[in-house]
């Protein structure tokens, strides 16, 4: 009789934690964020002026990057773009992705144009003057500073003799949030995805966005 | 007894290229490919996997190549943020694995002497490690 009582008090323990982690999930999956995101308008690879507003009713992905970055910037396009397949031509049509260059000194939107028609011709590349950039990456919180040209150029210096290339190679060298925001359909922020986020998860996420 | 000695002499033969086959367990690369990327790219990510038999640990120190100028770098998160740091040496333990692969350790090249690598291209590199070994391995664009 003990044995069994412990075995039902084991039991509803289960019901009861797995319940509250259904409902922490359907509540928590993607929460209005306050304080966080806003409608912007910065110049596109589109040829034109974009804003966020312009994309009511789609779900909208939104990555801060530049096109001078070797490995995080490429893997994070590759990754959306791995999840955008996962999708519906129909939901796709309801999905906009955003990459934002904050390297106003290098990127132009026709050089946005050219790099992100090579991984996805939907997607759009936004750059503009550093202080519109600035102003957007402060609205979503999506810091990033370049790195001191001092301080790299010594690496660099200690790291190849050979190499008499470091003044144009200081641009390289960003550091960055990696974060892919979602919006959603009425342009709220609702969470965000990193590369490592697994792309079922993700497709998930930006379904039941589409579906409510 | 002549006999004999020519039969130790075979298997001195033989012992000395059992143990020279052992030894010659070796550093081996595989899985090396490079993210294809838009012809107007500066910078292009190299990935692979270094298999390492042998009982000593080593550094990958140098990545080169015809193509392009290649340094090694790391992609570490600080306060929330990514960067990319460069590295001095990628440590290889000793019977152990080290991976080259995104959003970690990954050769960066630049200063493309013919272009940036296209699609289905393989790309020659020269690995250095600080045992001063060399490893010339073929990386796929894809």
């Amino acid at each position: 009789m003990k044995y069994f009582s412990r075995i039902s008090v084991f039991s509803v323990a289960i019901l009861v934690a797995s319940l509250a982690s259904w409902s922490f999930n359907v509540s928590a999956k993607m929460p209005i964020l306050k304080g966080i995101g806003g409608d912007f308008t910065l110049a596109s690879s589109n040829g034109h002026d974009v804003s966020l507003s312009d994309f009511k009713e789609k779900v909208v992905l939104i990555f801060f990057g530049y096109t001078n970055c070797a490995d995080i910037c490429p893997t994070t396009v590759a990754h959306i773009n791995q999840m955008m397949k996962k999708l519906t031509a129909v939901q796709r049509a309801k999905v906009q992705v955003l990459f934002i260059s904050f390297d106003s000194e290098y990127d132009t939107p026709k050089h946005l144009n050219k790099y992100l028609n090579y991984f996805n011709p939907s997607f759009i590349g936004l750059v503009d003057v550093q202080e519109k950039v600035n102003q957007v990456a402060k609205l979503y919180h999506a810091e990033f500073s370049k790195l001191a040209d001092e301080k790299v150029t010594v690496e660099y210096k200690k790291l190849s003799v050979e190499d008499k290339d470091t003044a144009q190679r200081k641009g390289y060298l960003y550091s960055h949030s990696a974060k892919i925001f979602v919006i959603d359909r009425k342009s709220r922020v609702r969470g965000f995805f990193y590369t490592g986020t697994p792309l079922t998860d993700m497709r998930d996420q930006v379904v039941e966005l589409l579906n409510n | 007894m002549r006999k004999y000695s020519i039969l130790t002499a075979l298997m001195a033969v033989t012992f000395t290229l059992i143990a020279q086959f052992a030894v010659a367990a070796n550093i081996e690369v595989d899985n090396a490919w490079v993210r294809a990327m838009p012809p107007t790219s500066r910078v292009i990510p190299i990935y692979l996997t270094i298999n390492n038999p042998t009982d000593k640990s080593v550094g990958l120190i140098k990545i080169s190549s015809p193509r392009g100028f290649v340094v090694i770098h790391q992609s570490v998160m600080r306060n929330d943020m990514m960067q990319m740091e460069p590295v001095e040496s990628v440590p290889v333990p000793a019977k152990g694995v080290a991976k080259l692969q995104p959003t970690g350790y990954h050769g960066m090249m630049n200063n493309f002497t013919d272009g940036v690598p296209t699609k289905g291209e393989n790309v020659p590199l020269v690995l250095m490690f600080n045992n001063g070994k060399e490893l010339t391995v073929m990386a796929k664009v894809k």
